[in-house]
């Protein structure tokens, strides 16, 4: 598998991004140069260094309370990608569990499931969001809780329609004959082989959850004040945009990075787990 | 063969209500399976020979399919069974094989797994304990160094390795009842031979009984001691395996009969029965073969012929009705 990812050069690339980011995430009390949370309003709003109007002291600048700007991006990594990972996750389970019995049961529990995922998929993904943000209230737990809301639907439908072929199949009936129940079906014999549909999809959905807390916290409903997101920062540095428009690039750069990363391991991954391309 | 009665069908019905109708997949079917037993069930396709034996495992979907009637599985009334009482007589006192050996076994686990798997599901076993019995099962069926087999998968053994360890696997809890559903029909001939020889000698050794149904009359009349022929549903005639193939009753019989190709009359037309089954969602009043029947008569349009006793079997025919004039023979053998 690490073979084929080497030879890959976008999946290559894709991991490298992603390894980057987890780095930053992880070290990130070790390598920021300042504290994040540190004002030092004299030298607020301070260009990065290899533009006029700089302070040798902050790499990439300050922003308008005198934060500096390169200690809150790396900050900033660490709520990106736990509530990318955890709402990927949250929405998997809900997903996956309720594409499962869907498929396997049919009927009307489909039926009701299936209506509710078109009903939901009707609605514009942001506009949800926002709406269970403003009900729920601003929180590092909510903004997982919206992103397993919003994104169930996209497993189930998927696992669904796996599920449904390959109950189909003899070993199923096999199994049933031989005294397995519904449950040891579904989940030890019917989950473990659409396992591949559910990493790509996982992927695919990250790169969503990405992008979905970036755009709350631009809009204030995200995690809270205190704790630096890309997002807010992207918000925050709005105002200030024509007199220091690089304080809207870093964060920006950094959300399309992760966004590509992501996506660019999820289209390698979709390749190597299809039995019929030869990756 | 006068042995212990191991199951007891009685008058079982099988509907399926869909939105096209209700469909009558199997009417009226009786029959009884002594311990040791080989149980032929003959038909052509449709004729309600596999959903007979789901009904007798429950593996039909309730609903669509309501079953009514009696099935008695040595005092336990399968019918009455909910589907987690089922779970622990599928497997392990009725077990099933299938057709195609090949889609029959999960490619993600090692033979080893999944033989485990049905052996600790009925049984309190230790790994090692399942491991043993398992190696032992394989070697039963006559598979090769059955501890290498073990940690393989699937897709690493031909088709009839695979259908002996389906059969190892139906096998592992000495189920009383082994119903195998075609299990021949996707294998090459001698394999095939070789199987319905590792069923005949495992009925011997462990007194299994067997329900062999196909619609190979050719496997029949070899490998099973009471034949049941199936006809839109129902059984229509019912006899010791000689007596079926020297005195067919039944004009469907004699048809089906007629209809084996032979060594003698190569290049000949094969004689075929005339028409088509009628339609599960629209049964004739009378006998369902009655489109079809040469020497049908005015009352086979109208009544259902009762089952008539016939040396030591039944048929169901207004040719025979008329002579004996006797019902419910199907009860008596």
């Amino acid at each position: 598998m690490l073979k084929s990812l080497i030879h890959s050069k976008t999946g290559l690339l894709g991991a490298l991004i992603l390894v980057f980011i987890v780095f930053l995430a992880l070290t990130a009390n070790l390598i920021s140069p300042h504290n994040p949370f540190e004002q030092d309003i004299v030298h607020k709003l301070l260009n990065p260094v290899w533009t006029a109007g700089h302070d040798a002291k902050y790499f990439l600048g300050t922003d308008q309370l005198g934060r500096d700007v390169l200690s809150r991006l790396i900050y900033g990594s660490r709520v990106t990608l736990m509530v990318a990972f955890s709402g990927t996750v949250v929405a998997g389970i809900v997903g996956v569990i309720l594409g499962c019995i869907s498929g396997y049961y049919g009927g009307r529990i489909d039926a009701i499931v299936m209506r509710i995922a078109d009903i939901q998929l009707s609605f514009p993904f942001i506009l949800l969001a926002l709406f269970i943000a403003a009900v729920l209230g601003s929180g590092l737990g909510n903004v997982v809780l919206i992103a397993g809301l919003c994104c169930w639907v996209q497993y189930a439908r998927m696992v669904r329609g796996e599920v449904l072929s390959i109950k189909e199949i003899e070993y199923v009936e096999a199994v049933r004959a031989l005294g397995g129940s519904n449950m040891r079906i579904i989940f030890v014999h019917i989950l473990p082989n659409i396992a591949s549909t559910i990493i790509v999809i996982a992927t695919l959905q990250m790169a969503r959850i990405v992008l979905m807390e970036a755009s709350l916290s631009f809009l204030g409903l995200g995690v809270p004040i205190e704790i630096p997101t890309w997002g807010r920062m992207l918000a925050e540095s709005r105002v200030n945009i024509v007199s220091y428009p690089w304080h809207a690039v870093f964060p920006g750069v950094l959300i399309t990075l992760t966004v590509l990363g992501v996506n660019l391991l999820g289209d390698w991954m979709r390749d190597y787990f299809d039995p019929n391309l030869d990756v | 063969m006068e042995d212990k009665l191991v199951l007891n069908v009685d008058n079982l019905n099988v509907t399926f209500n869909t939105k096209r109708g209700t469909a009558k997949a199997v009417t009226d079917v009786s029959f009884t399976l002594h311990k040791g037993e080989k149980l032929g069930l003959v038909g052509e396709s449709g004729c309600g020979k596999s959903v007979t034996c789901k009904s007798i495992m429950r593996l039909l979907p309730e609903p669509p399919a309501v079953l009514k009637g009696k099935i008695d599985l040595s005092g336990t009334s399968i019918l009455d069974l909910t589907e987690k009482e089922m779970y622990a007589i599928r497997g392990n006192r009725i077990s099933m094989i299938f057709q195609e050996p090949m889609v029959s076994l999960n490619p993600l686990y090692t033979i080893g797994n999944q033989l485990s798997e049905v052996i600790t599901l009925h049984k309190k076993l230790s790994k090692e304990e399942a491991r043993e019995a398992v190696i032992a099962m394989l070697k039963e069926v006559g598979i090769p160094s059955p501890e290498i087999r073990f940690k393989q998968y699937p897709f690493e053994l031909s088709g009839g390795m695979r259908q002996r360890v389906m059969i190892a696997m139906a096998l592992l809890c000495q189920p009383e009842i082994l119903i195998a559903d075609e299990p021949t029909t996707a294998l090459d001939v001698t394999i095939q031979a070789q199987i319905l020889d590792l069923l005949n000698g495992i009925n011997k050794k462990f007194g299994t009984a067997i329900i062999l149904i196909t619609h190979d009359l050719g496997l029949v009349a070899e490998n099973t001691d009471t034949v049941a022929v199936m006809y839109a549903g129902r059984i229509v005639e019912k006899a010791p395996v000689k007596q079926l193939f020297k005195h067919p009753q039944h004009p469907y019989t004699q048809g089906l009969l007629r209809s084996v190709p032979t060594m003698q009359d190569t290049g000949k037309d094969l004689p075929t029965i005339e028409g088509t089954v009628p339609s599960l969602y629209n049964l004739p009043k009378g006998c369902p073969f009655c489109t079809r029947c040469t020497k049908v008569q005015d009352k086979c349009h109208e009544t259902m012929p009762p089952a008539t006793a016939v040396a030591e079997g039944f048929v169901r025919c207004w040719l025979f009705a008329d002579e004996h004039g006797e019902e419910g023979a199907e009860h008596v053998f």
